[in-house]
């Protein structure tokens, strides 16, 4: 799956599991709902990275509610180098070479 | 990091949905209340995606208050497959805030489903609204019959454990006693809650799951353990001549059983009896070696044994060798002790550390694996520490027993005689120091040395 494609599912799912956590408590009304997800919907699809972080700021500011969305944009590079990250702590202690796995989560 | 920071920070979830939701049967919409409520309670995960999800929100028609309702209570999958409601239970067992609930969830989702195709349709019309009964007696029976499995394993593998305890209470296999000690917490914990209830204590809706699913599981075996506490007090000879009892009777049942699976939990019951006897002979052998020790060692017979001989009356100083020999003994047989001590909670952390290791390669995301290894990280920094003590132990044992092994070329100097030391060094550096191969090094060598 190509890096943009990723990205756009997980901000999907980010946006998505908030109006449905919103519904479930009630602090969202349906039609405030609908209309979130029609103007989210509207912005579809990214062209690419810049394009998302572009799109997602406006989205953010028209909906204050969202920034999340747009922090998550603005910090999916930092999340790709920390999952990078992760997978090779968890080589190191799949080998039980701790020192090894810490000193790479130390030197990132 | 937060892990926290993945996801957006939604308003608190509630605790039990479907007892809040409200179901105004006036918006509907031709489906009835109870239709709605088992609707609700029935939808499984269905495979939608995000994408198809916020498309569904933003369509909605007229009846969207109830469409929003429904699809509120639908667990929405990830884009790695992981259901949220499920995502969410794994971080909070990462945190270790994790409920029964959470566990058992996690355990449903990853224990795999049956994917028969009646089942599959069944689900996929349970989630359109539109199954018939057939559909949902399948579906119930699917769900009924994988709790009753899981639950019967979970029975059978405590019953299996139990049989296997040695006479101090321990399993031999770390991993097994990890799982044991999980059992015993949890079954503690549902007697509490038991005794709260009986109490007329209000129970949190969590706790009333939890003590609803411990009902099945322990509630039972509760009934059973009634009779076990009633034979706890037996003496340790009438325990062995009721093992030895039952062992013959049952031994008689079994070669004329014909039945396979009566024949099959007899020879299960032999086997566990036949462990709790070698179990308490050995736990006897045991008490009655290190009371040996002890008596000829530090005790009474010290005297008559070890210093009140004609030779050592003759020489002081093989009286104080004789004493510094015995106080570095006790040392040793401490130390040796604590190490024993130490080799048993290091074995309980590898096994915690390869637990974790194996729940780390089904983590469901990449920020839940990294909250797993920073989980697993102190565990391995608590070994090397153990490991450390366990050094600094070998070194002090070192110094006691280079000293021991002097004094006792001393005295074979001063005395000139076996017969004395050799007792000392079988009572001693063989008996009470057997619990450490490094000490019981000391001990051969020593031993090797006065017969030669």
């Amino acid at each position: 799956m190509d890096e943009l494609k990723q990205m756009t599912e997980k901000v999907e799912y980010m946006f998505l599991k908030q109006l449905v956590e919103g519904l479930k408590d009630g602090s969202l009304q349906p039609a405030q709902a609908q209309e979130y997800a029609r103007a989210f919907l509207k912005f579809e699809p990214f062209q690419n990275f810049e394009d998302a972080k572009a799109k997602m700021t406006t989205f953010a500011q028209q909906y204050p509610l969202f920034t999340t969305l747009q922090d998550y944009i603005n910090a999916y590079h930092y999340e790709q180098k920390v999952d990078s990250v992760i997978q090779k702590m968890q080589e190191y202690i799949g080998q039980d070479k701790v020192e090894e796995a810490i000193q790479v989560a130390q030197s990132e | 990091m937060d892990p926290s920071a993945e996801t957006p920070p939604g308003p608190p979830p509630r605790e039990i949905p479907s007892a809040e939701t409200p179901t105004p049967p006036e918006i509907i919409g031709g489906m009835s209340d109870a239709d709605y409520n088992a609707r609700l309670d029935e939808l499984v995960a269905s495979p939608t995606g995000a994408h198809a999800g916020i498309e569904y929100i933003a369509d909605m028609g007229d009846s969207y208050a109830v469409e929003a309702a429904v699809f509120a209570e639908t667990p929405v999958n990830a884009p790695d497959g992981i259901p949220d409601n499920v995502a969410q239970a794994q971080t909070r067992i990462a945190e270790g805030s994790a409920s029964q609930r959470d566990v058992d969830l996690v355990d449903n989702h990853f224990a795999g489903k049956n994917n028969a195709e009646g089942l599959a349709k069944a689900r996929e019309a349970l989630s359109k609204g539109n199954a018939t009964p057939e559909q949902r007696a399948l579906v119930a029976r699917d769900i009924a019959e994988r709790e009753a499995n899981a639950l019967s394993a979970k029975k059978a593998d405590f019953a299996e454990l139990q049989s296997r305890l040695r006479p101090d209470g321990t399993l031999e296999d770390p991993e097994d006693q990890v799982r044991y000690t999980q059992y015993v917490t949890e079954k503690t914990k549902w007697e509490d809650l038991s005794q709260r209830a009986q109490a007329g204590e209000t129970l949190s809706d969590d706790d009333k799951y939890t003590l609803a699913e411990g009902d099945k599981m322990w509630k039972e075996a509760s009934d059973d353990t009634s009779v076990d506490n009633e034979i706890v007090d037996e003496t340790e000879e009438a325990r062995l001549e009721r093992i030895q009892g039952e062992l013959s009777n049952d031994t008689d049942l079994m070669l004329q059983e014909k039945d396979p699976q009566k024949r099959a939990l007899l020879i299960d019951k032999i086997a566990a009896n036949q462990a709790e006897l070698n179990g308490i002979k050995q736990s006897k052998a045991d008490r009655e070696r290190d009371a040996k020790v002890i008596r000829e060692v530090f005790g009474g017979e010290r005297k008559g044994n070890l210093v009140n001989t004609e030779q050592s009356k003759r020489n002081e100083r093989v009286q104080q060798l004789l004493d510094q020999m015995l106080a570095d003994a006790a040392e040793l047989l401490m130390i040796s002790r604590q190490m024993e001590a130490v080799d048993k909670q290091r074995k309980a952390l590898v096994a915690k550390i390869n637990a974790e290791k194996k729940r780390l390669g089904h983590s469901a995301t990449p920020m839940d694996k990294f909250v797993q290894i920073q989980e697993v990280v102190p565990l391995y920094r608590q070994l090397s520490n153990l490991d450390d003590r366990v050094d600094a132990m070998k070194d002090a044992s070192y110094t006691f027993a280079d000293r021991y092994y002097s004094s006792i070329l001393e005295v074979r100097r001063r005395l000139k005689t076996r017969g004395l030391l050799m007792r000392v060094v079988e009572t001693v550096a063989l008996g009470s120091l057997r619990y450490s191969a490094d000490i019981q090094k000391y001990g051969r060598r020593a031993s090797r040395t006065l017969l030669g």
